[in-house]
């Protein structure tokens, strides 16, 4: 695949129209970013240094590295990134493979495909709040699944409170997350499944290879760039959740579900630290940044990594 | 290879086959089970949900649909997520791609810096920008206008469409351009052309997920908008709670009212994201 | 209306258009607080409160709107009020803490007294509404003295809001229930275990007590803490006398888990929010239900209103632990209306002035009674004939004390929010001792 685009640039002069056009093409959208993230950004970081109770006209208040010391000898701090990495594990050895295989299905020549697709697409549809809704409903000791279950079965054994165990909670809102992206991730690799030329699948069948070997040597190693994709928004999307997690357990009982997004929410928005809390974004901003460029680095085209 | 015999071979597709359906079943169980749920729960009483989710409705209340429409005021507020998702969805679509198609197809070295600045985009909590935002729209006095609302949220979606257009476009051929720029075609034209129709893919995957997050986004909805006039779906799912009490078979009424636009759009479309993906074959 | 004092309104409204972003005080010579005689011209006001637009449930809001627009119609031209209200505690909050970041807050808003208001008074954005409270004594003296401890701060001087509703934390049970049981109305605590071992025999689940809004175990041990030592302990543990993991409050978070323990209170406790809780004890799903004095009205607005109907719901004290404070209760004002200062011109602050008395007088509030039969802050002077609020009123006729709820009392912000966390925990299997130790810890965090 031709990759680098200065490879094939014609190398005479700059071409001064050439250049305007380029800029002219970016300006709306560094425009918006530039005031809607990069301002907030900036603001953000200079707030982490100081502190402030969120009044409008109080003092903010110089004191260096404070924030980030308290929040990084704070083991609640710990306890969330842990709960962060949890989220990560999950949407490697759950999302991904599920996504992936649900792309396998719908782009497969079974019958009935986009009845199919459609209902995997649906719990994306809905909504988080939504779905929050529905599955704290559905695990609800008292009149939930488990508690219907238990009616068929005519047994009666104390229904576990799955929400309110420490790191069975997360587990229950990763496994939900999960079961709510799992169709938008499907389309992620059916997009990068059907641009495989249908040609290589076929001669490699009549050379006799088995569905799985097709997928391992032909399929999995022109996908790298959907596996980038996905990983990317993966890491990214894991480290700043919060909706979820904020509608199915407010991060508690206790802070225990806490991920680092719902720290920041409740440093800045509960106990008025606003200082602190942007001290929480700052840390969450350089790692997703970091973890996105080392990923990118690994994930390179060039490089032969899938197997 | 090893010489499997064709027989061998028909059998196993076989096999998979079956696997495939039974997998695929499954899963619409796994997806379609809490919907049902839902659904069943939207026409029950409060004190029948509350005594088993799962049960069939004793009667099926249809008011409950009747009460939603009212305490959300359904059609205005679905309207508007309405407006607001697609105008997010175009603008998005439209800056983003001349983004992505400057980052992709120009070789100029602070191309590479201009991309991490959208980088950043990706990663930012959204809780952050509150304040600094809210600060911005009150001395704009930009509050309750949907436009400003709709720029917000095609900021927040940039990054990841940047993101995505740019790899997807790092992967088109450029001996498709060079015959197009042979033909006499501009950069404008070029873009919207040639690669727009090549893009189909990505952008129907990246479309709809702009389109889902511009319907149900809360945040920066309720803190903008005031007027009830400009409510939209996620925020009048806050009137089903009063300080004391909630209408829970209302609020799976609402549920199910507000989805209901969403799955019509993306059947409708299905097709055309299909369609969009075969295209995508070229690509490579 | 009334236009005696044509020549000094106009005289008032030369000297606020003078002042477009004047604040209080600036003209305390000319002040006028006499807010229903003043002209205004074109007043917008927004106000952000807790009400549900369009609710079947909610009869408070139901009567509010109906204010909100005769208020409307009565003053057009010069005042027009927009209601901003948000229902849910923490987006209501959320939006709340972005405005007054912003500097860009509502003329008024609604609150519960307590550290968080306390923030805004002593950064001087709210007003002290004395002087208004003084030209109309009526005004004032409509309110229960007890209800304006969510207006009062230490060392700050003066009134800094309204209350509206009040309330007081209540036992409700289910008569049919206890009766098959062979349980009677509990009067102390030990009374209660009695009866929930009873009803547990008998099949039936006592409560379900529930946490996952968490101001409900926070609210118990307040009101338990108060039966047992009296009503010394709020200051003593305000003023650090004594401790949140000293002998006495752990002694109170044992007696919880010990329900917690036996299963009296559930399984479900942490994934079971209030109004389900209350919805199950409607339906008939539990024998108890501890909660305040607003659900006489909730029973009554609720869509399952069978039990309430059949005046099967009985309602008493909280049982005492020693019977010396059997009559000192948790309660006080509740909803609180403030006024804000911060970038409002004079003539906002007056016509916000004007519209939060036209919805606190005791006319009013007796209005809104009739929509929501509950305990309010004014005196309420009508009978709703609603059977648990005539209970209600005798129980809190005989009370001999009251205190709000504990964090109220503690100087540190954080209280509220820390206490409430911590005591999940008691239904995560953690020991009374480590609940004490946790809620100090994380205070200090927050110091």
């Amino acid at each position: 695949m031709p990759k680098n685009s200065s490879v094939h640039r014609v190398k005479n002069k700059i071409d001064k129209k050439d250049i305007t056009v380029t800029i002219l093409f970016l300006i709306p959208a560094i425009l918006i970013c530039a005031v809607f993230i990069i301002y907030p950004v900036i603001d953000t970081f200079v707030l982490s240094f100081k502190k402030w109770n969120g009044m409008f006209g109080a003092v903010k208040q110089w004191i260096g590295m404070e924030n980030y010391y308290k929040i990084l000898t704070d083991k609640m701090f710990w306890n969330a990134m842990l709960n962060s990495v949890y989220f990560m594990v999950g949407g490697f050895i759950i999302l991904m493979p599920l996504a992936f295989g649900l792309a396998l299905l719908v782009t497969s020549k079974i019958k009935g495909i986009s009845l199919f697709r459609t209902c995997y697409f649906l719990p994306c549809m809905l909504g988080t709040t939504a779905v929050a809704l529905m599955w704290t409903f559905i695990l609800n000791p008292n009149f939930g699944v488990f508690h219907v279950i238990e009616n068929w079965l005519g047994i009666d054994l104390p229904i576990p409170d799955v929400l309110a165990v420490k790191t069975l909670n997360i587990w229950i809102v990763i496994l939900v997350n999960n079961w709510m992206y799992a169709g938008y991730n499907m389309l992620i690799f059916a997009a990068g499944l059907v641009a495989i030329p249908e040609t290589l699948n076929e001669a490699a069948a009549l050379d006799g290879a088995s569905g799985w070997q097709r997928i391992r040597y032909i399929t999995l190693p022109l996908m790298k760039n959907s596996f980038k994709v996905f990983s990317i928004l993966c890491i990214t999307g894991c480290l700043k959740v919060f909706d979820i997690i904020w509608a199915m357990t407010r991060g508690g009982p206790n802070d225990v579900s806490s991920t680092p997004s719902i720290m920041l929410y409740t440093q800045g928005f509960s106990y008025k630290f606003f200082g602190r809390s942007s001290a929480y974004g700052v840390i969450l901003l350089v790692l997703g940044v970091t973890l996105s460029i080392v990923t990118n680095h690994i994930l390179r085209e060039d490089k032969d990594l899938v197997m | 290879m090893t010489d499997t015999s064709g027989k061998r071979n028909k059998h196993k597709v076989c096999g998979s086959t079956v696997l495939l359906y039974a997998g695929a079943v499954f899963w619409t169980f796994m997806t379609l089970f809490p919907v049902a749920v839902t659904i069943l729960a939207s026409f029950k009483s409060k004190s029948e949900i509350y005594l088993n989710l799962m049960s069939w409705p004793d009667k099926f209340l249809f008011e409950n649909y009747i009460n939603a429409n009212q305490t959300a005021n359904a059609m205005r507020t679905i309207t508007n997520s309405l407006i607001v998702a697609s105008l997010t969805t175009a603008a998005n679509t439209i800056i983003g791609m001349m983004a992505a198609y400057s980052l992709s197809r120009k070789g100029y070295r602070f191309l590479k810096y201009v991309y991490i600045f959208f980088m950043i985009g990706v990663m930012v909590p959204v809780h952050c920008t509150l304040i600094p935002i809210n600060n911005f729209a009150t001395a704009l006095n930009v509050k309750n206008n949907l436009l400003f609302l709709i720029l917000i949220y095609a900021a927040f979606n940039m990054s990841q469409a940047i993101f995505l257009y740019t790899g997807f476009m790092d992967g088109i051929s450029r001996n498709l351009d060079e015959a197009a720029i042979i033909d006499g075609c501009g950069n404008w034209s070029l873009l919207w052309r040639i690669l727009f129709p090549i893009c189909k893919p990505i952008i129907a995957t990246e479309a709809i997920f702009v389109f889902i997050a511009g319907y149900c986004e809360l945040v920066f909805s309720m803190i903008m908008m005031t007027d009830s006039k400009y409510f939209t779906v996620s925020r009048a799912m806050l009137n089903f709670s009063s300080t004391h009490s909630q209408e829970i078979g209302n609020q799976f009424a609402f549920v199910v009212m507000s989805v209901i636009p969403m799955v019509i759009i993306y059947v409708v479309f299905h097709k055309q994201i299909e369609k969009g993906m075969l295209s995508g074959a070229i690509k490579g | 209306m009334k236009r005696l004092k044509k020549a000094a309104a106009i005289c008032l409204a030369g000297f606020t258009a003078l002042s477009t972003v004047g604040v209080t005080g600036v003209y305390a010579e000319e002040a006028n607080y006499d807010v229903d005689n003043m002209e205004f011209e074109n007043v917008e006001l927004r106000v952000a409160f807790r009400f549900t637009r369009d609710s079947e449930i909610d009869g408070q809001a139901k009567w509010y709107y109906e204010m909100v627009d005769q208020f409307n119609q009565e003053n057009e031209g010069r005042i027009h009020v927009t209601d901003e209200s948000i229902s849910t505690e923490s987006d209501y909050l959320e939006k709340l803490t972005t405005d007054f970041a912003s500097g860009d807050v509502p003329n008024a808003f609604v609150e519960y007294g307590g550290s968080r208001v306390k923030e805004y008074v002593e950064a001087g954005y709210l007003l002290d509404l004395t002087s208004y409270l003084e030209k109309y004594p009526d005004w004032k003296d409509g309110v229960q003295e007890f209800a304006w401890a969510t207006t009062e701060f230490d060392g700050v001087e003066g009134t800094y809001g309204i209350p509206w509703s009040a309330y007081q934390l209540c036992l409700y049970y289910n008569k049919d229930l206890l009766e098959a049981a062979g349980a009677q109305e509990p009067e102390s605590w030990d009374d209660l275990v009695d009866a929930c071992g009873k009803l547990k025999e008998a099949g039936i689940q006592p409560f379900n007590y529930s946490d996952k809004d968490n101001y409900h175990y926070e609210h118990l041990i307040g009101v338990l803490a108060l039966k047992a030592y009296g009503p010394e302990i709020a200051e003593e543990l305000a003023s650090d006398a004594e401790s949140y993991n000293g002998e006495k409050m752990v002694a109170i978070y044992q007696k919880m888990k010990d329900m917690i323990d036996a299963g009296y209170w559930g399984d479900a406790i942490l994934s079971t929010d209030v109004a389900t809780e209350r919805s199950m004890f409607e339906a008939g799903q539990a024998a108890f239900f501890i909660d305040g004095t607003w659900n006489c009205g909730t029973f009554q607005n609720g869509s399952d209103r069978t039990l309430f109907d059949a005046e099967k719901i009985g309602v008493t004290r909280v049982p005492y632990i020693d019977e010396a404070y059997k009559t000192v209760e948790m309660g006080g004002g509740s909803d609180t209306y403030y006024i804000t200062t911060l970038n409002q011109s004079e003539e906002e602050i007056a016509a916000t002035v004007k519209f939060i008395k036209y919805l606190t007088t005791v006319n009013a509030i007796n209005q809104m009674c009739e929509y929501s039969p509950t305990t309010y802050a004014e005196k309420v002077t009508i009978d709703t004939g609603n059977y648990l609020l005539n209970d209600v009123n005798v129980i809190m006729a005989e009370n001999t004390d009251s205190r709000l709820n504990l964090p109220n009392y503690d100087t540190n912000s954080s209280a509220t929010d820390t206490i409430r966390n911590s005591l999940q925990a008691l239904a995560t299997g953690a020991s009374a001792q480590e609940v004490g130790d946790n809620i100090v810890d994380k205070m200090s965090a927050y110091e």
